[in-house]
């Protein structure tokens, strides 16, 4: 009796599991197509690295798709692979760089941007074939921005249209920066301990340099004051004193430049987010 | 004692010699201590290389005050590097005037009273307020 229903329960899953056995073996995991479908998923997820390494695959099997080594540039390029993607394409169209697609052409700038070779890629910008002049004007708009050249991506984008107009803004926002004057603030402080702090908005540090400095001084004057120059007292908070004095004047004076640095460096940001997110 | 009594009580002598000469806690100390030192010689590379006498001056300056009067207290400094460490980094990358007047300016922002102004350092969870570059500076 078990040997008949052993019998029944093999026949009935070899019926069954054969044909789904042979299934497993029609699906090519690897073939091309269901590479890029894998890739496409890891792009989604963020995966950029394994997405490269996915379509360095795809390209290896369909060296003549542009489609393909497109992804795979923008796939280097999210991945902040930049020297990977400038060196692929530059493999691409060795002696002809200058005619190559437009769509490489772009990916080939924002590699080069974002990888700071801003010389190169000024030179590409003007000598590509194929590049419209929108994306020339965009494309130089961003490197005035990144360096922070406000004054002139300012005039850039007055004269130069069209042009992407978040860029535009940006360079127009530039303009109502509001800077702090180093030498305002030294001189600030130099007449009045801690001021020149308070004036580039960091008032806590400026009391607390008027208290370092006049507490010190007042100990200075009591120790002259009583034993005359002979006093170690004096002579010892005196050279305190004077060093947290010189000490906050040049305080305030690197206070207002950081101060400054850190209003271009969020509009710089700012364009650099816009050029990442795609002009 | 028969035997078999002997050899047990030799083998158990050899468990205890054994354990006898296994690290001590003076031993386990002192190898604690080289490893420490290792440690602070890698955080103290910085001060071979002072350029002059006056910074090699100021170098010797701050290893005494670490090795004698900051070693006696407890970690009372806000900031990483220690205003110790920033002023001889300060000297040395800026001159013996402009460091100077950089390590006093830092000795009066050595308190908490501004956490908005500074990142925190991931290793030491103190405010990050490395010597800034010249650059953004003058």
């Amino acid at each position: 009796m078990c040997t008949r229903k052993g019998f029944i329960v093999t026949g009935l899953l070899a019926v069954f599991l054969l044909p789904l056995y042979a299934q497993t073996w029609e699906t090519d995991f690897y073939n091309l197509e269901n590479t890029l479908k894998f890739s496409d998923f890891l792009i989604r997820t963020r995966q950029y690295e394994l997405a490269a390494q996915e379509l360095e695959r795809a390209a290896f099997f369909a060296p003549g798709e542009p489609n393909v080594q497109l992804k795979l540039l923008q796939a280097y390029r999210l991945g902040e692979q930049y020297q990977q993607s400038i060196g692929t394409v530059e493999r691409l169209y060795m002696n002809r760089l200058t005619e190559m697609p437009a769509d490489f052409g772009k990916e080939y700038l924002h590699s080069l941007i974002l990888s700071g070779d801003h010389g190169r890629a000024n030179y590409f910008i003007g000598a590509a074939a194929n590049l419209d002049q929108a994306d020339r004007n965009n494309y130089t708009l961003s490197i005035l921005l990144l360096n922070r050249n406000w004054e002139e991506a300012r005039d850039f984008a007055a004269e130069n249209l069209p042009v992407n107009m978040r860029l535009a803004n940006i360079a127009r926002e530039s303009e109502s920066i509001r800077y702090k004057s180093a030498r305002l603030a030294l001189a600030m402080s130099a007449i009045v301990p801690g001021s020149g702090k308070i004036y580039t908005g960091k008032w806590k540090d400026g009391l607390i340099s008027l208290v370092f400095v006049a507490a010190n001084a007042y100990q200075a004057y009591r120790g002259f004051s009583k034993n005359g120059t002979e006093s170690v007292h004096g002579w010892v908070f005196g050279t305190l004193a004077a060093g947290f004095y010189a000490g906050n004047v040049y305080g305030s004076y690197k206070s207002a430049r950081i101060y400054n640095n850190q209003l271009d460096e969020a509009l710089q940001q700012k364009a650099l987010d816009t050029f990442r997110s795609g002009l | 004692m028969n035997g078999s009594m002997k050899t047990f009580t030799i083998i158990l002598f050899l468990c205890f010699n054994a354990a006898a000469w296994s690290q001590t806690a003076e031993e386990l100390e002192l190898l604690k201590q080289h490893a420490r030192h290792e440690e602070r010689a890698e955080r103290f590379a910085f001060l071979k290389e002072s350029d002059n006498e006056l910074q090699q001056f100021t170098s010797v300056l701050f290893l005494a005050y670490k090795a004698f009067i900051s070693s006696q207290d407890a970690i009372s400094c806000v900031f990483y590097p220690s205003c110790s460490e920033y002023a001889v980094q300060a000297i040395q990358q800026q001159g013996f005037i402009i460091g100077l007047m950089n390590a006093f300016d830092r000795l009066t922002r050595c308190n908490a009273l501004s956490p908005e102004n500074y990142p925190i350092h991931p290793g030491t969870n103190l405010f990050y307020d490395p010597v800034e570059p010249m650059e953004h500076v003058h």
